[in-house]
C-alpha cells in the first residue's frame, strides 16, 4: 500500500488535461491510413451498379457485355447472395444488399461489378445492361400516407408511428391566455464527411476480414456474417482510420458487398464510394413537417403543448423509428411542460433513405421549439432570455415522459451565456460601431438544447477490457471505434484517473471485434457517458486489486513500481486484467409514451449574431455565444475542437445544407452544389463551459458531441427573423427564401 | 473516362497541327475539362496540352495595353503586378475563384472557352473591352470578347482547330475607379450566383467619360449592360442616375432570366451589386455601406 502512496506525485491529473490525441501525429504527418489507402496483394475492386429510377421493378439484368471485357472478373445480383440479402442497423431489417424485385430510391444498388483494376471497373459498370419498368413516384410523406398511394413495403407506407401523452392538452388550451400555432418545415442534409464511405475485405480461412471505416465494428460483424450465411465469430471487422462518421458509416450494403466480392472470389476486395455515391447511396437527416400548438399564460409560463410531426423515412426504414422517438421525446425542449399531446409519424417514399445524424432527429424539433418561442416572447413582450428563463427545467421538474430530472443546469447555462453576450455588446458600444444601418440588418437568436445520453427504446450497455501487461504500459480495450472526434484519448484519460496513473501509461485499442467485447456503437453521444463509466469501473477495480496485490507482496517501490509490479504479477500468475460493465437506468416508454427514456441528459444553450445584408439578403454570422454544460471536462482541447465542429455543422444545416430532389433524383450530389460552410463563413465562437458535476457520469463528465450540433439552426433562424422581422419556417435560409419571405411581407 | 492520346506539345505551330482535324480537344489547367472527361460529356480522342508553350504564358504590357497569355492562372493574376496596378477588378476576381488548388491551375484562357454563365474571369475582362486573338491553321485573328459569346449557354465561338492565344485589353488609366462584385453562396470556394464589374471614370468637368458594367451568372454567358452603361455616359453622377443605371440593369437581368425561377432573386440582389459598385466608382456614398 505505501508503495502506491509514495509514486513520484503527478504533475496533473488525467482529467482535464489537454493532453495531445493519440491520432494527432498520424494525422498532421499524412501516415494515418485510411480504407482508401489500405492495399491488399492481388486486390479486387468492386463497384455498384445503381439505379437511376427512384421506384422502378427490375425485369432484366443482363452482364454478358460487362463479363467479357477485359479485367472484369463477375457481376453479382441478389441471386449470388449466399446469406440473406436484408441488412440493417436495428433488430428489424428491410434494406437490400442488393435490389432484387425493385429499386425503391435513385442510387441504390442492383448489382456489384468486380474487376481487377478501377479502369477495368469503370468498363464493366457502364456495359451492365439494366432493363427497369419505372413505377409511379411516391414523392412526398403527406401523399405516401395518402389512400391509394402505391405502397413501397408489405406492411404499406407508414413506417412509423409514436405518441406521448401527459396531462390534458384540451385543459391546457381552455385555460391557455394565448396560443400559437405554427407549421416549420425542415429538408434533407447530409453528413458530408471528408472521407468517402470504404470497405476493404480479405477472405481468411473460413472466414473473412475486413478493414472498414465504421461507426458500429461489432453491428457490421453480425450484418456481413448473414449476408454470408458464416457465423460472426468468422468474420473479423477492423476499423480503419475513421474520417468522420456525424452517426453514418458504414453504408452497410457497401461493406457487406466488399466482404462478399472476397468471400466469393478468395481475393482481397476494395470499395470505397465515390463523393456522388456518398450522396446517392448513404442515408439522410430526415426533413420532418412540423405542426406545434403552445398553450400559454399570461405570465409566460407553458400550460401545454401539442405536436404533429411527420418525417420522411425514405425507402426504408434504417434508423427512422429511434430517430424519430428521440426527437419526440425532447420534443418540448427542456423547458418544464405539464401538458403534452405529441405524436410522430414516419412514412415510406421513394427518397434516399434518412437515417442517424449528428443530433439524431433534435435539430429539426429544436428549430420549431425554439421559433415558437420567440414567437411566445414577441407576443408577450418579454423577451427571449426571459421567457426561457420562466419556463426552463429546474432540478425534480418531469420530462413529458413523466421522467424526474435532477441534475439540470439549464438556468445557470442560460445567465452564463447570456451575461456573456452582454459583454460583447457593451463592448461593441463602446467601440461606437452599432449606429442605425439600414443596409445591414443584425440581431441575436437564442436557442436552448438537451440531450439524451446513450441509444433510445433501450437500457444502454457498454463492456470493457483493462488490463496491466508485462511492460507496466495498462491496455484498454473498447469496441467502439474512434471516428475522429477523439474517444480513444479521452477514454484513457478516463482509464488513467481511475487507475491514479499518468495518461501515457494507458494505450488504447478500439475497434477490432477480434481484440475487443461488443462496447456498442460510437452513437447517441454515448461513448463519454456508458462506455466512460464502464471504463471508470474497470480502472478502479484493477487499481484496487494491484493495490491489494501490492500490499500482500509486501511490494517495494521504486520509480518503475509498475514495470515491476506487472513482471510481478506475470511470474506469480496474477490476473492483471479487469472487464468493467455500465448499464444505464431506463425505464421502458409504456404505450403513452411514459418512462426514464435516458440515464441522463446534456444541456447547453446558443447565441447566434447574423448580419444580414438586405441588398443581397445574403446572411452573414457575426458572433457565436456557445454555453455548455459538460459536467466536467476530460480534454479541454477536444471538447473546444468537438463544440466548433458541431456549431459549425449546425449553422449550414440552418443556411445553406439542402440535398436537393428532382423527381425524386439527388440533382446536387456534390461539393460544388451541396454547400456546407467553410472557414471563412464561422467566426471565432465564445465557449462558456460549464462544470457542474454530473453524479452519474464518469467523474461527473457527460457527452457533447450531438448535442453541440443541435440549437445552431434554430438560433440562427431566430437570429433572422429578429432582424428582418418575419418569422423564419423553413431551413435552410438562403437569400432566394429571404427575398421570398420579405416580398410577402411587404405585399400584405 | 475513355481513351484518348495525350499530346503536349511545345510550340504553337505542333499545337495547331494537332488541332487541325477538329478531333483534338485542348487542356490549359484542366479544371473542367477533366471533370467533363470523367462525366463522359467529352470524348474526344486527342488531349492537346498546351500548358508548356512559353508563348501562352506571356503577361506583359504594352504601349498602354494589357496582354495576357492564355494559360496565365489565376493565383499568377492575382499577384501580377501589372494586373494589379492597371486590371484591378481581374485581379479582384481571379482571388475569388474556387480554393487555392484551383487557383494554381485553372486558366483565364480556358474559363473564356469553358463557356459558363458564372465564369469569374469573363465578367472583368468584359467590362475592360477584351479582344482575343486566336489562332487557326488559316492564321491570326482578333475577336471581340463579347461577339465571342453570341452562342448558346456552355459554347463559345470557338472552332474545334482554334486556339485562344491570350487576350488584350487596353490598361485602366489612373484617374478611373473599377471593382469587381462576386454574390455566392458562402464566403469562400463558391460559384457566383450572380456577379458584376463596372468600370467608370469622371473627366475634369465633372461628367462621367466612361462607363463600363458586365454581370455575370444571369442568362447563357456574363454581357456588357450598354443600355446602362448609356444612361451614365456624358452626366454628371448623381443618386438619381445610379438609381435609373441601376433599375436599368437589373431590368436587363430580369429580360435575360425570362421566366427562370431564380429570376425575382437576381432581379432585385443585382442592383445592390450595381448600387455599391457604382458609387463606389463613382464616389457617391450612400448612407447604407458601412
Amino acid at each position: 500500500m505505501r508503495g502506491f502512496e509514495r509514486r513520484p506525485p503527478q504533475t496533473k491529473e488525467a482529467m482535464g488535461s489537454g493532453v495531445l490525441r493519440r491520432d494527432a501525429r498520424e494525422k498532421v504527418c499524412g501516415s494515418a491510413l485510411y480504407v482508401a489507402d489500405i492495399q491488399r496483394a492481388h486486390m479486387l475492386y468492386g463497384r455498384a451498379v445503381r439505379s437511376p429510377y427512384p421506384h422502378a421493378l427490375i425485369k432484366e439484368i443482363d452482364s454478358s457485355q460487362a463479363l467479357v471485357y477485359p479485367g472484369v472478373v463477375a457481376v453479382f445480383t441478389a441471386a449470388d447472395i449466399p446469406g440473406n440479402n436484408i441488412t440493417g442497423p436495428r433488430t428489424v431489417k428491410d434494406q437490400p444488399v442488393l435490389a432484387f424485385d425493385r429499386v425503391r430510391f435513385a442510387g441504390e444498388a442492383v448489382a456489384l461489378v468486380v474487376a481487377e483494376s478501377e479502369a477495368a471497373l469503370r468498363r464493366g459498370i457502364d456495359r451492365v445492361k439494366v432493363n427497369y419498368e419505372p413505377l409511379p413516384l411516391v414523392d412526398n410523406p403527406k401523399d405516401a400516407l395518402a389512400s391509394g398511394a402505391p405502397p413501397l413495403h408489405r406492411e404499406g407506407n407508414l413506417c412509423y408511428q409514436f405518441r406521448i401523452v401527459k396531462g390534458d392538452f384540451e385543459s391546457a388550451l381552455r385555460e391557455a391566455d394565448l396560443v400559437i400555432t405554427r407549421t416549420y418545415r425542415t429538408q434533407i442534409s447530409d453528413h458530408s464527411c471528408l472521407e468517402p464511405d470504404g470497405t476493404v475485405a480479405e477472405p481468411i480461412e473460413d472466414g473473412v476480414v475486413i478493414w472498414v471505416s465504421s461507426k458500429s465494428a461489432h453491428l457490421d460483424r453480425h450484418e456481413v456474417a448473414r449476408v454470408l450465411g458464416i457465423p460472426a465469430e468468422k468474420v473479423r471487422v477492423i476499423t480503419a482510420t475513421v474520417g468522420g462518421s456525424f452517426g453514418s458509416k458504414p453504408d452497410l450494403p457497401t461493406a457487406c458487398m466488399a466482404a462478399l466480392i472476397a468471400w466469393k472470389t478468395g481475393r482481397p476486395a476494395k470499395i470505397v464510394l465515390s463523393r456522388e455515391e456518398c450522396f446517392f447511396a448513404k442515408t439522410k437527416r430526415h426533413p420532418y413537417i412540423l405542426t406545434y400548438t403552445h398553450a400559454v399564460r399570461r405570465d409566460g409560463k407553458i400550460l401545454g403543448v401539442r405536436v404533429e410531426a411527420l418525417a420522411d423515412a425514405g425507402a426504408y426504414s434504417s434508423y427512422t423509428p429511434t430517430v424519430t422517438t428521440r426527437g419526440l421525446i425532447h420534443g418540448v425542449g427542456p423547458y418544464s411542460v405539464p401538458n403534452v399531446d405529441m405524436e410522430v409519424r414516419a412514412a415510406y417514399t421513394n427518397h434516399p433513405v434518412t437515417g442517424a445524424l449528428r443530433g439524431y432527429g433534435l435539430p429539426q424539433f429544436s428549430f420549431a421549439i425554439e421559433r415558437q418561442m420567440d414567437l411566445i416572447a414577441r407576443e408577450l413582450g418579454l423577451g427571449p432570455f426571459e421567457v426561457r428563463m420562466r419556463n426552463v427545467l429546474v432540478p425534480g421538474d418531469q420530462m413529458p415522459t413523466g421522467q424526474v430530472l435532477n441534475h439540470v443546469p439549464m438556468r445557470e447555462i442560460l445567465e452564463a451565456g447570456q451575461c456573456r453576450v452582454k459583454t460583447i455588446d457593451e463592448q461593441k458600444q463602446a467601440e461606437g460601431r452599432s449606429r442605425g444601418e439600414p443596409r445591414f440588418r443584425r440581431a441575436w437568436g437564442m436557442a436552448t438544447c438537451f440531450y439524451g445520453l446513450g441509444r433510445t427504446g433501450m437500457a444502454d450497455s457498454a463492456e470493457v477490457t483493462l488490463r496491466l501487461e508485462g511492460d507496466g504500459y495498462f491496455r484498454l480495450l473498447v469496441g467502439c471505434s474512434d471516428t475522429g472526434q477523439g474517444s480513444d484519448t479521452c477514454l484513457a484519460q478516463i482509464a488513467a484517473q481511475g487507475l491514479g496513473v499518468p495518461v501515457d501509461l494507458v494505450r488504447v485499442t478500439s475497434g477490432d471485434t477480434q481484440l475487443t467485447r461488443d462496447t456498442g456503437t460510437t452513437t447517441a453521444t454515448r461513448v463519454t457517458y456508458v462506455v466512460g463509466n464502464a471504463v471508470k469501473k474497470a480502472a478502479e477495480e484493477l487499481r484496487a486489486r494491484l493495490l491489494s496485490t501490492a500490499e500482500a507482496k509486501e511490494f517495494v517501490p521504486d520509480p518503475n513500481w509498475l514495470a515491476d509490479l506487472a513482471a510481478l504479477c506475470q511470474a506469480s500468475g496474477m490476473e492483471m486484467e479487469c472487464a468493467g460493465h455500465f448499464i444505464t437506468p431506463n425505464v421502458k416508454l409504456n404505450e403513452k409514451g411514459q418512462g426514464d427514456p435516458y440515464g441522463t441528459y446534456t444541456f447547453g444553450a446558443q447565441w447566434t449574431k447574423v448580419c444580414i445584408d438586405t441588398w443581397t439578403w445574403r446572411v452573414g454570422i457575426e458572433r457565436i455565444v456557445s454555453c455548455f454544460d459538460v459536467g466536467r471536462v476530460i480534454n479541454p482541447i477536444i471538447l473546444e475542437g468537438q463544440l466548433e465542429g458541431g456549431i459549425a455543422m449546425a449553422l449550414g444545416y440552418g443556411l445553406s445544407e439542402e440535398v436537393l430532389l428532382k423527381e425524386g433524383v439527388i440533382v446536387n450530389p456534390n461539393f460544388d452544389g451541396y454547400l456546407i460552410p467553410t472557414a471563412a463563413d464561422i467566426p471565432p465562437i465564445t465557449q462558456v463551459i460549464l462544470e457542474t458535476s454530473d453524479p452519474s457520469g464518469p467523474f461527473g463528465a457527460v457527452g457533447i458531441g450531438e448535442p453541440s450540433a443541435v440549437p445552431g439552426a434554430a438560433s440562427l433562424a431566430n437570429a433572422v427573423s429578429a432582424a428582418l422581422g418575419i418569422e423564419v419556417k423553413e431551413i435552410p435560409v438562403t437569400p432566394e427564401r429571404l427575398h421570398g419571405l420579405v416580398s410577402e411581407r411587404s405585399r400584405e | 473516362m475513355g481513351g484518348f492520346d495525350y499530346l503536349r506539345p511545345e510550340s504553337l505551330e505542333e499545337t495547331i497541327e494537332y488541332l487541325a482535324d477538329g478531333e483534338g480537344k485542348v487542356l490549359a489547367g484542366g479544371t473542367d475539362l477533366i471533370l467533363h472527361l470523367k462525366q463522359g460529356k467529352l470524348r474526344p480522342r486527342r488531349i492537346v496540352d498546351i500548358s508548356r508553350i512559353p508563348a501562352l504564358h506571356d503577361l506583359r504590357e504594352d504601349d498602354g495595353r494589357i496582354f495576357l497569355g492564355a494559360v496565365i492562372t489565376f493565383a499568377e493574376l492575382g499577384i501580377s503586378p501589372i494586373v494589379l496596378r492597371h486590371a484591378q477588378p481581374l485581379a479582384q476576381a481571379a482571388l475569388q475563384i474556387g480554393s487555392p488548388q484551383i487557383r494554381n491551375v485553372a486558366t483565364l484562357g480556358g474559363n473564356i472557352a469553358n463557356g459558363s454563365p458564372a465564369a469569374d474571369g469573363v465578367v472583368p475582362l468584359l467590362a475592360l473591352g477584351t479582344r482575343l486573338l486566336i489562332r487557326s491553321p488559316k492564321g491570326m485573328s482578333i475577336v471581340e470578347l463579347s461577339s465571342f459569346m453570341e452562342t448558346k449557354q456552355g459554347e463559345v465561338a470557338l472552332g474545334a482547330d482554334q486556339l485562344i492565344l491570350g487576350m488584350e485589353f487596353p490598361k485602366l488609366n489612373p484617374g478611373t475607379r473599377s471593382i469587381y462584385l462576386k454574390l455566392g453562396r458562402r464566403n469562400a470556394v463558391t460559384i457566383a450566383r450572380l456577379s458584376l464589374c463596372t468600370v467608370a471614370s469622371v473627366n475634369t468637368e465633372g461628367t462621367i467619360e466612361r462607363a463600363a458594367i458586365s454581370v455575370g451568372a444571369a442568362g447563357p454567358h456574363p454581357f456588357r449592360v450598354i443600355s446602362a452603361e448609356r444612361l451614365l455616359l456624358g452626366v454628371h453622377p448623381t443618386p438619381e442616375i445610379i438609381n435609373d443605371t441601376v433599375e436599368e440593369i437589373s431590368r436587363e437581368v430580369s429580360h435575360k432570366l425570362g421566366g427562370r425561377p431564380s429570376e425575382p432573386y437576381k432581379s432585385y440582389a443585382i442592383r445592390g451589386l450595381a448600387r455599391e459598385a457604382l458609387e463606389y466608382c463613382l464616389g457617391l456614398g450612400s448612407d447604407g455601406g458601412e
